[in-house]
């Protein structure tokens, strides 16, 4: 084949295909006008959403004013496990948390945290002083993060975030729970 | 290896292979579009005001693609759009790497990030990329 002919080919398959892509996102629009929840067109960041739904939450108590990140190393998360020192919450989407969590943990994903909330809003409203360990999967997650600030707003004064998270507590071959 | 690269059940099974991965891919993307919007948002590489609208777009175009692919019919022309879509994810998977941004690629609906995984994702699609050309040589000899 020449060079010209491929040529020709290659400029024939590149209109083919920009219409290809204008075809997909005229069926990505209207199956998206299809969805439950459609989404927006314009993006929020996770910090923003998850805000967004803090507000939502009509709840007793005015937010604190803690900015400041409280963190706790692995040996301080190991004593506050044994000793259930501190109601621990896993804050990664709940498919990660039914495949393993630590001990005694409750789910709290970032990405449904309105819902998530009101499911286990009883055991965090009766104090809400109590000592509250967050943690996600790694050093580079930021949903304990977002989760803590969260808290925080509701009025949580002893949020702390266990920042190695989930990958550094499996590494250290601790007890883990999983979810039936 | 020639041989064997001509040779028409192999040539099948490649592209049922990457067939099957783009429409797989795509149709996990489809079922949660806002997870795979957070994943795009990582990379820092698009604007925010692209990031939703492609997060719905391309997981419809990786579908079609794939579909193209598996069918047979259109081997130059899907061959090429998997060329080229493998081309982009590589570049956006190496311009992750050397920024050291630790995330999950996205590639098949939402995963734990780790620093491993951009080069896995980097890897894959490499193998995607070379099966592609191949069925795009091919293409092209047969037309």
């Amino acid at each position: 084949m020449k060079l010209s002919e491929i040529g020709s080919l290659v400029s024939r398959d590149s209109i083919t295909i920009l219409g290809l892509g204008i075809l997909s996102l005229v069926v990505a629009l209207f199956i998206n006008q299809l969805r439950a929840a459609p989404l927006s067109l314009v993006y929020q960041s996770k910090k923003v959403r998850l805000l967004g739904s803090v507000e939502q939450l009509s709840v007793t108590g005015g937010p604190t004013n803690e900015s400041s990140e409280k963190i706790i190393s692995l040996d301080r998360m190991k004593r506050i496990v044994e000793e259930s020192e501190a109601l621990v919450i896993d804050t990664r989407p709940a498919l990660f948390y039914e495949l393993g969590h630590i001990p005694e943990a409750i789910s709290l994903p970032r990405d449904n945290f309105k819902a998530g909330y009101q499911n286990i809003r009883t055991q965090l409203e009766h104090n809400k002083s109590q000592r509250i360990v967050v943690y996600c999967s790694s050093l580079s997650c930021e949903d304990s993060g977002l989760v803590a600030e969260a808290l925080n707003k509701l009025g949580y004064t002893n949020v702390w975030i266990f920042k190695q998270g989930w990958s550094a507590w499996q590494k250290a071959n601790l007890t883990e729970s999983r979810s039936q | 290896m020639k041989v064997l690269l001509s040779n028409p059940i192999v040539l099948w099974c490649i592209r049922l292979l990457i067939g099957g991965v783009f429409i797989y891919a795509g149709f996990l993307k489809v079922l949660a579009p806002l997870e795979f919007a957070d994943n795009i948002e990582q990379y820092k590489i698009l604007p925010l005001f692209l990031v939703n609208v492609t997060a719905l777009t391309l997981p419809i175009f990786e579908c079609i693609v794939g579909t193209l692919l598996v069918s047979g019919r259109y081997d130059r022309l899907a061959s090429s759009a998997v060329v080229l879509m493998s081309s982009l994810f590589a570049v956006a998977l190496v311009s992750v790497i050397v920024r050291g941004l630790v995330i999950d690629c996205g590639c098949f609906g939402t995963s734990e990030a780790s620093p491993m995984s951009a080069w896995y994702a980097l890897g894959r699609n490499i193998l995607i990329l070379s099966g592609a050309l191949i069925l795009y040589t091919k293409a092209l000899h047969f037309d």
